[in-house]
């Protein structure tokens, strides 16, 4: 049976897949993930479909998910993915955010879940930001290098009409898959010019979208930084002194602010001026 | 939860627990507890709170220090201490020396 070694911040597991879908799925999710240094891997999916037209995904045997849409599969496959690439991680801190990069600097943006970080990462891509992830980056110790695991970006529906005017969701059905709740979405859909790197971190923004607010762009101190991040960092409980030094002095390191918005037009260039500076 | 006036802590003596892990980043700190995943904020007042915490002052010598050193009535800045000393004690940051804190409880 094929399969596929995902290696990505000190962790591995491995996906087996059998017939024509499973391989298209697979290589949909994982095709941007750089075939890294192999470590022995913890988990193995399995990702099979019947003459009945469903498919089923194990792990390590067990049936976690029997459903006849790829959409659906494919968003608890990546998602499983995550979580146990996160539960084994080490040699580094591993942040639950999205990453991009402009030019060569890399930009953070940690929090926790429906903070509007993936649509947010969306439109920047449109605004000609480069890709790295919008779920998990890592930074491997004693470095300032962002390592990102460069899912498609998953989207909830609501944010189709944020992101109308970037994406055709009737016209691109062939290259999104879609669950009822989100839409998996090529980074590429959104800015087919982006390159995927390894950049230094330059910038860090804890975002926040927020229906109907003022827009605030707020330089945080160094100690709000850092217990924010530590808040966002998923794998402390494999590292030494749970990431603590870790985190306090990339935040010496490197400015962070918090960004409330309720619309992309209140942003404009500001990121874009920031990690200038 | 504790919640006592500062003015009725006067005489009370905080001390910082062990094992929590510091970090100052310019006039601030962090604390962190790694085995309760306990961590704390502290701005450039409640830093110095903190760092009063000896054992051995009491909540009025550490509210007048304080208020010598930002040049503040005590009025002014014993607020700041009362939240600060309430935070660290829910957190179970700080204790209290012996029974100085008359109605001290678990929080």
């Amino acid at each position: 049976m094929p399969s596929r070694l995902l290696t990505f911040a000190g962790s591995s597991v491995t996906i087996e897949y059998e017939g024509a879908d499973p391989a298209r799925i697979v290589e949909f999710l994982y095709q941007y993930l750089p075939f890294n240094e192999p470590i022995s891997s913890h988990v193995t999916f399995r990702l099979e479909t019947t003459d009945n037209d469903k498919f089923y995904l194990y792990c390590d045997d067990e049936l976690v998910c029997e459903d006849a849409s790829m959409g659906v599969v494919a968003e608890v496959l990546v998602g499983q993915t995550c979580y146990h690439l996160a539960d084994k991680s080490q040699g580094g801190v591993l942040f639950h955010a999205a990453g991009l990069a402009w030019e060569d600097k890399g930009i953070l943006l940690p929090g926790p879940m429906a903070t509007g970080k993936s649509t947010l990462t969306a439109w920047l891509l449109t605004q000609r930001f480069n890709y790295l992830s919008d779920e998990l980056v890592f930074i491997p110790q004693g470095t300032d290098t962002m390592q990102a695991f460069p899912r498609p970006l998953n989207l909830k529906h609501p944010s189709r009409l944020a992101l109308k005017d970037y994406v055709d969701y009737t016209v691109q059905t062939d290259r999104i898959l879609s669950s009822s709740g989100i839409d998996l979405v090529p980074h590429t859909l959104f800015n087919p010019r982006s390159i995927l790197s390894e950049p230094q971190l330059k910038l860090i923004i804890f975002p926040h979208y927020q229906a109907n607010s003022d827009f605030e762009l707020r330089l945080l101190s160094k100690a709000q930084a850092g217990k924010q991040l530590m808040q966002c960092c998923i794998n402390a409980r494999n590292l030494s002194g749970h990431g603590f030094s870790d985190i306090t002095n990339l935040v010496r390191r490197v400015r962070a602010y918090h960004l409330t918005y309720s619309d992309f037009a209140q942003i404009g260039r500001e990121i874009e001026e920031l990690v200038a500076l | 939860m504790l919640n006592l006036c500062i003015y009725l802590m006067k005489d009370c003596i905080p001390q910082q627990k062990a094992d929590y892990r510091l970090e100052q980043l310019d006039d601030e700190l962090l604390l962190y507890h790694p085995n309760q995943t306990v961590i704390m904020y502290c701005n450039a007042i409640a830093s110095l709170v903190w760092q009063l915490c000896d054992g051995q002052r009491t909540v009025h010598e550490i509210s007048n220090l304080l208020s010598a050193a930002y040049d503040k009535p005590y009025t002014v800045v014993a607020p700041q201490i009362e939240t600060a000393l309430q935070e660290f004690y829910q957190q179970r940051a700080i204790e209290y020396v012996g029974d100085t804190l008359p109605t001290q409880k678990s929080p």
